[in-house]
């Protein structure tokens, strides 16, 4: 059985694109989205899969992570209900966030706890995405 | 310390009152005088008093009456009393509970000795009291504004902790790819041209983080007083135009050429590398701010001094919003909008007082900014300090 895709709202590319290649390395559909409105667009689309995993950075333009969460649970329901999250964040003000998520990875992160996440909730195949 | 008093004496008989203020005029006290309970009532109303000296038989409201209206008073409870009576009968049981307890008597005919005396021993006890009220409130205002700067420091170290922890965990997150590509053996990965690749990468993160780390000190420097700046001669047409030069690379990368419009030379006296980081800050917020548009930067003289002005083609800065800018942790977008500190427009100003320059901004929202540097040419070549 095919691995679930993973989305990655985060607005650093050298984070962004450097978990794009370790997941995709892993065998993992990987999305991603620069800030919370471009998630949301993207969650939006008809043609997007339904996800395995949202990794999500608080600190973001646009639409930060706080407010993606609120827009999500408020427009979006059913997706938030069946969609794990997990914050990645360096902030120590997370006890701010009024939204419970799935869990919470702390910057700078371990690969592999993430690949850890990842084989929970998107599967194990093995075979690389191309 | 101020040590003037204000005495009031409270007595219908006239003569009784320039007695009394005879008595005890001084340098120091403002004697003013009451013939009646409500015209006595009218004047602490609107004066602080370290001292009411009342005559106890008064025609209409008695010496007691007014006692008791004053002790009936927040503003006026606290004034010590001094009664002044004919009878030898002691009025103490009449007036018991009287908030300081600072009440005392005089028995007429007065002994000018014994009333000088009773009154300086109120005086002192007052300006012992407002000395220590003056103290009260210097520490209170003390420790709100020490609340205030711990405050601002817990918000600095979340905002600063996070900055640097952004490019921390993009170099961590490479530095644990590459080991796990070692183990797998994959000699794809490291290619000269992927290895050129990471090297760039890692150079960019660790020049951010040695950026906000000279930001951070910049900022500790300037809330202690010690910006020193070293002055030297130089030609700051020629500093801004091998500035451009040496950072071209950039500014063509973000799509953002600088178009320079100098005049022939512009020699005076300042800290080169400070006013090196000043137009850097501002032609860097004019491509984060402006990215894919051009900037022009100027510089003109005048007999004063000399002008920079950086105009980029951004989303312009709401007229509400000038002021803010230039002050510590701001930026005219919202908190999460823009990464960095929000320091740089405010170390830029602080540098340029120092300099006994200025900064101002002229835009408006969706118009893009000019930022607009006035320098003196500054003679003196000492070291200068802020603060």
């Amino acid at each position: 059985m095919d691995n679930k895709p993973i989305l990655i709202v985060e607005d650093d590319l050298g984070i962004s694109e450097s978990l794009q290649e370790y997941f995709e390395s892993k065998g993992y559909p990987v999305f991603l989205a620069k800030h919370g409105q471009a998630a949301l667009d993207l969650l939006e689309m008809s043609s997007t899969p339904k996800l395995g995993l949202i990794f999500l950075d608080l600190m973001m333009p646009v639409m930060d992570g706080f407010t993606f969460l609120s827009e999500l649970l408020g427009k979006h329901p059913i997706i938030f209900a069946h969609t794990p999250i997990f914050i990645m964040s360096a902030r120590a003000d997370t006890q701010k966030l009024q939204i419970k998520t799935t869990g919470l990875v702390k910057k700078p992160f371990e690969l592999e706890e993430l690949a850890k996440i990842a084989a929970r909730y998107c599967g194990t195949s093995a075979r690389p995405v191309n | 310390m101020n040590t003037r008093v204000k005495l009031l004496i409270v007595d219908d008989l006239k003569d009784n009152l320039l007695a009394l203020e005879g008595l005890l005029g001084r340098d120091d006290i403002d004697i003013l005088k009451a013939n009646s309970g409500s015209e006595a009532l009218k004047l602490l109303m609107g004066h602080e008093f370290a001292l009411v000296l009342i005559d106890v038989k008064m025609p209409g409201m008695s010496g007691f009456e007014l006692a008791e209206l004053m002790r009936g008073t927040n503003n006026t409870k606290e004034i010590p009393i001094i009664f002044v009576s004919a009878t030898a009968r002691h009025p103490n049981f009449l007036f018991k509970g009287y908030e300081s307890g600072a009440v005392d008597f005089l028995l007429k005919p007065l002994d000018a000795h014994s009333v000088k005396s009773k009154v300086n021993v109120f005086i002192r006890l007052y300006l012992g009291q407002r000395a220590q009220k003056e103290l009260i409130t210097e520490l209170t205002k003390a420790k709100l504004d020490l609340e205030q700067a711990v405050r601002i420091r817990d918000e600095f170290m979340s905002i600063a902790s996070h900055e640097l922890k952004t490019p921390l965990t993009s170099l961590k997150l490479q530095a644990q790819m590459r080991k796990q590509k070692l183990k797998e053996g994959d000699p794809l990965a490291f290619t000269p041209e992927r290895l050129t690749k990471m090297f760039d990468g890692d150079e960019k993160q660790i020049e951010r983080i040695a950026h906000l780390i000279d930001d951070m000190l910049d900022i500790s420097r300037i809330s202690l007083g010690k910006l020193t700046l070293n002055f030297e001669q130089f030609d700051l047409c020629e500093l801004v135009r091998d500035l451009v030069e040496r950072n071209s690379d950039q500014f063509v990368a973000a799509g953002c050429p600088v178009k320079i419009d100098t005049c022939q030379s512009a020699v005076g006296s300042w800290d080169r590398f400070r006013i090196e980081q000043v137009v850097m800050n501002l032609l860097m917020n004019a491509v984060r701010y402006g990215p894919g548009k051009s900037i022009f930067l100027q510089v003109t003289t005048s007999p004063n001094g000399v002008r920079i002005v950086v105009r980029d083609q951004g989303q312009g800065i709401a007229v509400e919003n000038h002021g803010r800018i230039f002050q510590r942790f701001e930026r005219a977008v919202s908190g999460s909008e823009v990464s960095g500190l929000g320091l740089g427009l405010y170390i830029v100003k602080q540098i340029l007082e120092v300099h006994q320059g200025s900064i101002r901004v002229e835009s408006e929202l969706g118009q893009g900014a000019t930022f607009i540097v006035d320098l003196p040419r500054l003679e003196q070549k000492e070291e200068i300090h802020n603060g």
